[in-house]
């Protein structure tokens, strides 16, 4: 598990840095995507999720699901065009499970990527999403989670 | 100057824009008109004033049928409408004023989202002080005068761009809000009225006859200008871009589509209510409990107990709003530590529990 400022970055995920948000391709060829860590720690309790309803078309870097924290309304903007196979019914009842477990079953939603090979050039992992994101952290002015 | 730096310069100075008097659905469209054009890089920061035909306003992600009395609106052509923002249901009539800033998240001191909240409500409290009243931010994200709320807000940040934006109660009419809203306090009656007016204030409440409009204007202005150090600058109408979206936005929030983004029914946010007899005297909690989510979506307690300060009660019905059930213990004794609360005989542990018997 990569760290990066105290927050956990796995270093197997796909990230898009800019939007803060993870991707894990699934053996179906399907896709899970989520916030980061680093995108709970800036957002505090999360209190609701809206996504979009299965079968929805997501086009690359739109909003595939919303959160709220605080009264501040945020999308979770996806990493690849696809349709949503599957939203996260346990994160609709208790919203908070997106910050206790970010990689896990906080995730926020399944995709069929319509261009997978085209969309993930664009995405950071390993050693260089780790150092994207203390470059993000850096320019945030972010002290750690 | 080479036309880069002039144009980093523009950016850099805010246009600030009252839009007059609009329907609801017009006026969403606008923030997310704005929105869209700043996202772009086709405006620079843009301060708005909104005035709003009489509407009930729901947060992004609220349902209608839980927070309002939709008969009650349609009887009385009261527009229902859903924010681009979070936090709760309000009314909104030509008395109020609404402001809001629409720009790059970086115009704003790096941190967190409880800190650009805390930021820019003490900009508005800044502002509205000049008036001549004490109004400070309270947590999360109201703006209080001495522990009533007279303005609340809530943003979107949308990638880089965020869009933030609050309310000024120039005036209330408590009881017709309570006819529109749902309120923990159902019982539509002189005590109800009380109780709201024991957490709500407004202008003509604090001033008596409350300064003009532009007087108001000014004064949040000179606010924003002081903390930030913004350079503004009024204009008569909105940036061009952000006409260019205006057509396309108004369609979407006109959509069924998008009052149904949250369509939960009313059955799953139940009024729930119970008493307790404690050494302080009796204790009465009333919920608005969602039964799906398992939270407090908002609280009211009252009683013949006695506490102090008197702004306790309405710091912990804040502090309490939206909180999962296993989180009402540890808020509590967390308001209780740092309030410094003398309760005469209540303890955290009769706050909790009368809350708990209310939602069992």
């Amino acid at each position: 598990m990569g760290t990066v400022r105290g927050c956990e970055i796995p270093e197997d995920l796909m990230y898009n840095v800019d939007n803060n948000v993870w991707l894990r391709r699934e053996d179906d060829g399907s896709v899970t995507i989520g916030m980061t860590s680093y995108a709970c720690a800036l957002a505090g309790q999360i209190v609701s999720y809206t996504p979009k309803a299965a079968g929805k078309d997501i086009k690359k870097d739109k909003s595939a699901a919303t959160v709220e924290s605080g009264k501040w309304v945020g999308p979770l903007k996806s990493p690849v065009s696809g349709s949503v196979v599957a939203t996260n019914e346990d994160v609709a009842k208790d919203p908070g499970l997106i910050n206790k477990d970010p990689y896990g079953s906080g995730w926020v939603a399944r995709l069929n990527p319509a261009d997978y090979a085209a969309d993930a050039t664009d995405l950071k992992t390993g050693a260089d999403a780790l150092a994207a994101f203390e470059e993000k952290m850096s320019a945030d002015g972010f002290g750690g989670c | 100057m080479d036309t880069d730096s002039g144009k980093i310069q523009v950016q850099k100075i805010w246009t600030v824009v009252d839009t007059g008097l609009r329907p609801a659905d017009e006026n969403i469209a606008l923030d997310q008109a704005i929105l869209s054009a700043v996202e772009e890089g086709l405006s620079g920061p843009v301060f708005r004033f909104l005035h709003f035909e009489e509407c009930a306003l729901l947060g992004y992600h609220q349902s209608a049928a839980q927070e309002l009395d939709l008969d009650y609106c349609r009887e009385h052509g009261i527009e229902v409408q859903r924010r681009l923002t979070g936090g709760g249901a309000i009314i909104f009539d030509p008395s109020h004023l609404g402001w809001e800033i629409v720009c790059p998240r970086d115009v704003l001191p790096a941190g967190d989202m409880a800190l650009l909240s805390k930021e820019i409500c003490e900009a508005a409290a800044r502002g509205l002080s000049v008036l001549g009243i004490r109004a400070e931010f309270r947590p999360r994200n109201d703006i209080e005068v001495d522990g009533r709320k007279l303005s609340g807000t809530g943003g979107i940040l949308d990638g880089k761009t965020l869009l933030f934006q609050g309310t000024v109660l120039v005036d209330l009419d408590i009881p017709r809000m309570l006819r529109v809203l749902r309120v923990p306090a159902e019982k539509l009656d002189a005590h109800a009225v009380a109780s709201v007016a024991e957490r709500v204030t407004s202008l003509r409440r604090l001033v008596g006859e409350p300064p003009a409009r532009q007087e108001i204007q000014g004064a949040l202005l000179q606010g924003f200008r002081e903390h930030f150090g913004w350079r503004m600058e009024w204009s008569s109408t909105l940036p061009d871009a952000a006409w260019n979206y205006f057509g396309q936005s108004l369609e979407t929030v006109r959509s069924a589509e998008w009052l149904a983004v949250q369509d939960r029914p009313r059955e799953e946010l139940p009024y729930r209510q119970a008493a307790l007899r404690a050494p302080g005297g009796t204790l009465r909690a009333e919920v608005l409990w969602d039964t799906f989510g398992k939270r407090v979506k908002q609280v009211h307690f009252s009683g013949d107990c006695f506490i102090q300060p008197r702004r306790a009660v309405a710091d912990l019905e804040a502090a309490l709003r939206n909180a999962h059930i296993q989180e009402v213990d540890g808020l509590v004794q967390a308001w209780f530590e740092r309030g410094k609360i003398d309760a005469f005989g209540l303890e955290p542990g009769h706050f909790v529990q009368v809350l708990q018997q209310a939602v069992a």
